[in-house]
């Protein structure tokens, strides 16, 4: 494989290309790189950030609260933001970090699109483990066992859906959200899937359980069947439905591949999706394996997410903030925080990324990390931001230094620019560029170029 | 290049030489919008759901001293607007706005199947949506794109005075600009590396890659309305004294654009936190005064200038809270609520509908008898001139 087409699957098949994973990947084919990622992401390590105790503890402070002692209360919820910002750090250091790259790509669709916020951390905890348990595994029991994680079971309001007064947020979402799509079913399908969750609910472990006494075990007619369904009943019946396949791969496609949908492609992977028993690594190593996944038309064609971008330039140059909490400053700054999706649709994506204020971060956040090198840009970054100084971080780019000084090009630029940016550059850009090359030892030279290439629009893109 | 030679030309580079040929109109070059009415509509919103209970006081009713023993505002501290309903004490301001007929109360605003979360609440309101729907853009984002006609190259008829862009000001096609400072945007934008990478964007090769002319046109479009946003600010001196609070800070800018007659038909701001569950007395009360006294100042701004007749000034929050005080002297999440209106054109001052009905409650919360679309529909269609019905896709 070529470099540009390396880097195009390191992408999408995760957080963006390392020195390390270049030197590896280039000169082989197609199928060995990619059996490697896949295999590469074989390997699942939970998240283990919070302790099971938390949840005998925030029992034992409610009952303190309810006893009167109203200043826990307030503690407790801070110490639960607490813990949720850890378990956020947690997983964005193993989007950078982790050799099993296309697992946490993956996981971070899932978390897109069974979008869930959960204040209790032992809860979003257990969530995101199910996300990235199941990421590459098999659709069908990813759905069973988000749909039996407390958090669902909190946020969509199963918990409330009982016999006497069926509650239909999660049914409605379950159809509309995370299976067949808007308009392929009735308000009657949501309504009768309902009942057919009713009961659903947890334990003070925070596992699974019917309570039968709140379940609604009549006849239910769903989707053209009729039967005493149950919530597991509805979502194989969903499962069976081969608009379900085609509605995920789409969602995968678009995330994967292109935001613009090619339906023939789409149709063909939705077979095969259906057939391989909603298998999602089979369905993946087909997208990459295609030649279409390799045409120009996709390669650059997408926004990086603020996390793509976060974790992307963290992987490349191996940064490290001293002051971790940069990190979910800067998250909330670019408008994607991870555990905060914006609601249960996820989030919108794509040009909604970028406005002016987002776009004028990204351009100046380059500048603000790497402050310390030497260079010809002028500190683009907003004065709100520059003010604080913990936005100061270390990076360690010997392999980079190494890779751009071992390259055969004959201009250094082009070999930095080749590493950088994933469409072709144009004429004029090439001049400003050249405009603020810095003259000096090679390292400076290439900081300067480097830190120009990340300032530009060209960047945002992969 | 030496970094002594780059200052020199950074030195040469500022300036004009951002906006791209292909950009610039005959003289100007910021092209006028098609629909403009000359109106403004300034937007405050009061994050975190504000008592409108002890905000508009319910004074002669049994029922709210009933349910609030300790929070109750008592009778003889309101400020008696009519012969049920007063405002907070602290709002003395406002009882002077009311009184020139400047101001609009409407009661019981709220939608269908109220969401008591915060966040979805808050995104209800901003994309006026359904309590069951999920759009991804604002209501005011969707005026911004109703007004634009072809390529709309500026941000700034839609201005948020923040530091970053809410979702009720992100259109399908245009997005306002967010400007906390519109000097501080500026010192950006005009950096020599922004300008000269803007400056680029006219080149074919972009043209085959949406995304990336996307980008770019971000970028000059920032530019541009940072620049504009910055030639219009500090022109014109306050002719108010505003307190010392963020939302004071807020509109004094706001009024400073207005007074340059800036092309921009909506403004946002937001102040908070309004979410008072425990000692709310306190806390809404300082909250309520600074609101008061920063409107005041605004709005007497606005009339030195001579604007009050063209601007809006509209106030809401994503809820109301529960009827009855919780036992940490605050309220919880409720539901319905007050809105009010500002301005010198008024179409009815005073009190537009009946007072919230404590007898009947939703679980504990006011019920909605004015659905908040219909008072973004009369802002929309009477006040800005524009066909509601396709913006707020009802």
């Amino acid at each position: 494989m070529q470099q540009r087409t390396i880097q195009h699957l390191l992408w999408r098949a995760g957080f963006g290309p390392t020195i390390q994973q270049l030197k590896k990947y280039q000169g082989q084919s197609r199928q060995k790189v990619v059996r490697d990622l896949l295999q590469q992401s074989n390997r699942y390590e939970a998240i283990d950030e919070i302790p099971k105790q938390l949840l005998d503890q925030m029992r034992m402070a409610k009952d303190q609260m309810m006893h009167g002692m109203m200043s826990s209360k307030k503690e407790l919820r801070e110490l639960s933001k607490q813990r949720n910002r850890a378990i956020n750090l947690n997983w964005l250091g193993k989007m950078v970090n982790s050799s099993a790259q296309l697992r946490e790509k993956m996981a971070l669709f899932w978390h897109d699109h069974f979008a869930c916020k959960e204040k209790n951390a032992y809860f979003t905890q257990l969530q995101i483990n199910t996300l990235r348990k199941y990421a590459l595994g098999n659709f069908g029991e990813l759905l069973m066992a988000v749909a039996k994680d407390p958090a669902m079971l909190k946020f969509l309001n199963n918990r409330q859906n009982k016999k006497a007064s069926p509650n239909e947020n999660f049914a409605r979402e379950l159809l509309e959200l995370f299976t067949l799509g808007i308009g392929n079913y009735t308000e009657k399908d949501i309504k009768e899937a309902a009942r057919a969750f009713t009961g659903w609910n947890f334990d003070k472990e925070g596992k699974f359980v019917i309570r039968q006494f709140q379940h609604d075990d009549g006849r239910k007619t769903f989707m053209g069947r009729s039967g005493n369904f149950g919530g597991e009943d509805i979502i194989m019946i969903l499962l069976d439905n081969q608009q379900t396949a085609y509605y995920i791969t789409k969602k995968i496609y678009q995330y994967l591949v292109n935001e613009e949908a090619d339906e023939r492609i789409i149709q063909q992977l939705t077979k095969h999706f259906y057939q391989s028993n909603y298998n999602i690594s089979s369905l993946i190593e087909k997208i990459f394996m295609a030649d279409w996944f390799y045409t120009s038309k996709n390669i650059g064609s997408q926004i990086k997410s603020p996390i793509i971008y976060l974790a992307g330039l963290q992987r490349l140059f191996q940064i490290n903030f001293p002051n971790p909490s940069a990190l979910l400053r800067l998250q909330k700054a670019l408008g994607q925080q991870l555990l905060e999706p914006p609601n249960v649709a996820g989030w919108t994506g794509g040009k909604a990324w970028i406005d002016s204020t987002t776009l004028t971060y990204r351009l100046g956040i380059p500048s603000l990390i790497f402050q310390e090198a030497s260079t010809n840009i002028p500190n683009m970054a907003p004065r709100r931001m520059n003010k604080q100084e913990r936005f100061q971080a270390t990076f360690d780019a010997r392999d980079y230094y190494q890779w751009l000084t071992k390259s055969s090009k004959t201009d250094m630029t082009d070999s930095i620019a080749q590493l950088l940016i994933q469409v072709d550059i144009g004429q004029e850009q090439k001049q400003v560029l050249d405009k603020y090359r810095l003259d000096g030892s090679t390292q400076t030279r290439i900081n300067g170029y480097t830190l120009t290439l990340l300032s530009m629009p060209e960047y945002q893109l992969c | 290049m030496k970094r002594r030679n780059f200052l020199q030309l950074s030195a040469l580079a500022s300036g004009s030489i951002l906006i791209p040929q292909f950009l610039k109109g005959s003289q100007h070059f910021l092209p006028k919008r098609t629909q403009s009415n000359g109106k403004t509509l300034v937007v405050i919103q009061l994050s975190g759901g504000n008592d409108g209970l002890n905000t508009i006081v319910p004074y002669r009713n049994d029922d709210y001293y009933r349910l609030r023993p300790r929070l109750g505002i008592p009778q003889n501290e309101v400020l008696k607007l009519t012969d049920e309903l007063g405002l907070n004490p602290m709002m003395t301001g406002l009882r002077q706005l009311y009184d020139n007929g400047e101001m609009s109360i409407i009661n019981n605003v709220g939608y269908p199947n109220p969401n008591r979360s915060h966040f979805r609440s808050m995104e209800i309101w901003q994309t006026g949506s359904d309590a069951n729907e999920y759009l991804s853009s604002g209501w005011l984002g969707r005026y911004l794109d109703a007004t634009c006609s072809g390529s709309c190259t500026t941000m700034h008829h839609g201005i948020e005075v923040d530091s970053q862009l809410s979702l009720a000001m992100k259109g399908e096609k245009v997005k306002g600009i967010a400007v906390q400072n519109p000097k501080q945007l500026h010192q950006v934008t005009k950096h020599d590396f922004y300008q000269d990478v803007a400056q680029t964007a006219h080149h074919d090769h972009h043209h085959d890659h949406e995304n990336l002319a996307y980008l770019y046109k971000t970028m000059i479009e920032t530019a541009n309305s940072a620049e504009y946003i910055h030639s219009k600010s500090r022109v014109y001196p306050n002719k108010a004294t505003y307190p010392q609070n963020k939302l004071a800070r807020s509109l004094k800018t706001i009024a400073q654009l207005i007074a340059a007659d800036i092309d921009t038909s909506v403004f946002y701001v937001s102040f908070g936190s309004f979410d008072t569950h425990a000692n709310q007395k306190n806390q809404q009360n300082r909250l309520l005064k600074n609101y008061s006294e920063a409107v005041t100042a605004f709005v007497k701004d606005l009339k030195a200038y001579r604007k009050l007749d063209e601007v809006m000034i509209f106030t809401f929050s994503e809820f109301g809270r529960r009827v009855a005080e919780n036992a940490s002297g605050g309220t919880d999440h409720g539901a319905a609520n007050n809105v009010f209106l500002m301005g010198g054109q008024l179409e009815k001052a005073g009190f537009y509908n009946a007072p919230p009905n404590l007898k009947k409650l939703d679980q504990g919360d006011l019920m909605y008898d004015v659905d908040f679309r219909d008072v973004y529909a009369n802002l929309l269609g009477g006040w800005l001139g524009v066909n509601a019905k396709n913006i707020l896709k009802k």
